[in-house]
């Protein structure tokens, strides 16, 4: 879908970027990475011709981008920049649907794909619409940014770190939430970060450059499996066996799991146990509500409800979209050899075992 | 217990200063003819029993500046009690000419004396004092000047005041009047409207290409530091040279005096604030917001017209707003070069050591300059966008 063969950028004195060869093919999340001063930014600036490219060529589905007007060619691709850069004097809604002004869609349709946007982005229609930039904090203006670039649904989204400025666990939430908005709606993501966490959690490509220079272009497993040379390697860093659990959906690894009904008498559950070492305890509803083991069954009780040790599954379990590095966080902080994985409401689904997430 | 007293500075200060003019000084000047030597009329001389209520009001002046009032109840005395003031100040004055002077066949003069002027700026200096202070009853109080502002009107049209010795100078020349002051407004106006044809591209230019920047504003600048009677002067023969050169300007009614020399002085001189103001307008734009404006495919005008200029917009409207007054006073003197306006009986009053004709030249000017600085500044009030400032 894009193209680029052999693009050079140079400005004076300084060659930003070198002769630079990659595709990414249609509906890809293409992160693009690499140290301050790489080039990074320059690439994706080149791409919606906000900077002309020295040599070389770019194209889009085969058409080169200088064939095209530049305001046509932008039109078709959404742009959010780390400095946001909202209209300070438009509210968010009138920001959000700015390009739609222009491209002269009627003021009713406008209104419902702003609502729709913020939804998707997490801020409330109801509140957000009639603010002010200057109301925003620095991460809500970023989301604003995001929805701002996605308004007129490009096919291709360019993005120079859009969530730069959002506190970390926002962030991470908001990856994987972009991530599966991506995928939903089939986008074609150009993204730049420095954070090598950030391009491993949602890239489907990486692509690390440093020097101006391609150094390489595979999956977040390949480059994580064989990184090319010591420049990659360090880039990664030292945990990135735990990083790569972060690409791997915790669902994928769950097993079934032994459970009792809270009101099934003690007794019923001994067999089971014996056969497990443990058990999760169930309300009639498949809420989680605690688990039995060996000294359980010592305690006399008549009810499986009544001899568990009970825990909160906001604290324990883990959801359904979460990932194993999350699952196995969960259970080093919890202290527990395996998690019960559960559903929004808190359904026991399976569970997840630590000697799984060691094999993984 | 809580304390009786809480003196305000400013209307304490100002009140006092009130209260001493009253005692040293004259309150009107008469004069048995127009440039004769004056003699000082002191308050309580003056004619008719007004001046009883001026000193009873002014002490309760005083009294409400050094008193401990809940602050509403206290702006909005201060404010009703000072336009009172102004009012029985100038009917005070107007009285007693009217009382002196039997007829309009009669040469004896009166003029406001400096008791006068140094009441009515205190009242001034204190109603401003209140209006910054007023917070949420701002409305209020401009009401109450506007109001104020209406009496005043109506007691110049019912021939109340035309007795005193400006209005006598007025009623003598009321043509002359009336046509001075449209040229006056008319020279102002249309410097102004150059300035902005040239100087809001001039400002803009100098944000868009940084390297003319400096050659700009140091022009500008310099200009701006020439006195203005020197650039009048050196016009003259430049322009006269002009039309000896190119008759097609005198055939445009350029000549070096008269309306054009002034009107370039005046454009000179409104050029400044105008591309300055346009300058830092244009620079307060974020380059983030331009940046990404373009990146989602606005074109160049698109971004002019719904972007910088709209965030630019107060930034201008305050230097033209500058520009404005700054010309209204200018073209005072631009009457030296036989330009006409108001400045025309400035200057005649100072040949003829007439004060009161000088009056009827300044009081006009300082008055539009006033009036259209606080209508652009409601101008500004209502169009700055919502989301700034
Ligand atoms: N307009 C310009 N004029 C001159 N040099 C520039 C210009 N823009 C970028 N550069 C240089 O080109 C190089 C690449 O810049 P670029 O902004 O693409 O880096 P980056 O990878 O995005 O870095 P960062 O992570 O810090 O944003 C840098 O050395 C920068 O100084
Ligand atoms: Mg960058």
């Amino acid at each position: 879908m894009i193209s680029l063969n052999q693009v050079t950028k140079e400005f004076p004195g300084k060659i930003a970027v070198n002769e630079l060869t990659f595709e990414v093919e249609r509906g890809e999340f293409c992160v693009i990475i690499g140290p301050s001063g790489c080039g990074k930014s320059t690439t994706l600036r080149m791409i919606n011709r906000l900077i002309p490219v020295s040599a070389g060529s770019i194209t889009l589905d085969g058409v080169d981008i200088y064939n095209y007007r530049p305001e046509e060619l932008r039109r078709q691709i959404g742009y959010a920049i780390q400095s946001v850069g909202l209209f300070p004097h438009m509210t968010v809604a009138r920001n959000i649907g700015i390009v739609p002004q222009l491209m002269n869609w009627d003021m009713s349709k406008i209104r419902r794909r702003t609502d729709e946007l913020l939804d998707l982005l997490n801020l409330d229609p109801g509140v957000y619409r009639d603010q002010y930039p200057r109301q925003l904090s620095g991460g809500e203006a970023q989301r604003v940014g995001v929805a701002r670039a996605l308004a007129a649904d490009p096919a291709i989204l360019l993005m120079d770190e859009p969530f730069g400025a959002i506190d970390p666990i926002t962030r991470e939430s908001l990856q994987t939430e972009f991530a599966r908005i991506q995928k939903e709606l089939k986008k074609t993501i150009v993204f730049v970060t420095h954070d090598i966490d950030e391009a491993i959690r949602i890239a489907t490509r990486i692509l690390v450059l440093k020097d101006g220079k391609l150094v390489q272009h595979d999956t977040p497993e390949n480059i994580m499996t064989a990184p090319a040379g010591r420049f990659v390697t360090e880039f990664i860093g030292t945990d990135r066996a735990l990083k790569r659990l972060s690409r791997l959906p915790a669902v994928n690894y769950m097993k079934e799991a032994p459970n009792v009904r809270e009101s099934d008498p003690l007794q019923s559950a001994a067999g089971l146990i014996a056969e497990h070492r443990y058990l999760w305890v169930l309300a009639h509803d498949g809420k989680v509500l605690g688990w039995l083991d060996e000294n359980s069954l010592k305690s006399g009780e008549q009810t499986a409800g009544l001899a568990m040790t009970s825990l909160d599954f906001r604290m324990s379990a883990v959801v359904t979209d979460s990932t194993l590095k999350e699952a196995l966080s969960r259970m080093v902080q919890q202290g527990i050899r395996s998690a019960p994985v559960v559903d929004m409401k808190g359904v026991l689904l399976g569970e997840i075992r630590m000697g799984d997430i060691l094999e993984a | 217990m809580r304390r009786l007293f809480s003196i305000k500075k400013v209307p304490f200060c100002a009140a006092a200063v009130g209260l001493a003019a009253i005692v040293f000084s004259g309150f009107v000047t008469f004069r048995p003819n127009r440039i004769a030597v004056g003699k000082a009329v002191f308050l309580n001389q003056t004619l008719g029993s007004l001046w009883v209520a001026i000193v009873i009001l002014w002490a309760v002046l005083i009294l409400l500046s050094a008193l401990r009032i809940p602050g509403r109840i206290h702006l909005f005395s201060t404010g009703l009690l000072s336009s009172t003031l102004i009012l029985l100040l100038i009917a005070t004055a107007a009285r007693h000419a009217s009382l002196t002077t039997q007829d309009a066949g009669s040469i004896t003069r009166t003029s406001l004396g400096p008791a006068f002027w140094i009441l009515l700026f205190a009242l001034i200096v204190i109603l401003t004092d209140t209006w910054q202070r007023s917070g949420k009853e701002k409305n209020l109080i401009t009401i109450m000047g506007i109001v104020t502002g209406g009496i005043l009107l109506g007691m110049l049209v019912s021939g109340d005041l035309d007795m005193l010795s400006i209005m006598r100078e007025y009623a003598n020349r009321k043509e002359r009047f009336s046509g001075e002051l449209l040229t006056h407004l008319a020279l102002a106006g249309s410097s102004v409207g150059l300035a902005l044809g040239l100087g809001i591209p001039l400002g803009l230019l100098a944000h868009r290409k940084k390297p003319l920047y400096t050659p700009t504003f140091f022009t500008l600048n310099t200009l701006q530091t020439i006195p203005s009677l020197a650039l009048f002067g050196i016009l003259i023969p430049v322009l006269a040279a002009a039309t000896l050169r190119f008759p097609v300007l005198t055939d445009m009614g350029i000549k070096g005096i008269g309306a054009a020399p002034a009107i370039i002085v005046l454009t000179v001189y409104s050029l400044l604030p105008v591309a300055r103001n346009t300058y830092i307008g244009f620079t307060t734009v974020d380059p983030a917001a331009i940046e990404a404006g373009t990146g989602m495919g606005m074109t160049r005008s698109q971004l002019l017209f719904r972007v910088e200029i709209p965030i630019a917009s107060p930034v201008i409207l305050n230097g033209i707003r500058v520009a404005l007054v700054q010309a209204i006073g200018l073209t005072a003197v631009a009457a030296l070069i036989g330009a006409g306006g108001l400045g025309v009986f400035i200057f005649q009053g100072l040949g003829q050591a007439a004060n009161d004709l000088i009056l009827l030249g300044a009081i006009p000017t300082i008055f539009i300059a006033v009036v259209v600085d606080s209508l652009m500044g409601g101008i500004i009030r209502v169009v700055q966008p919502k989301g700034l400032g």
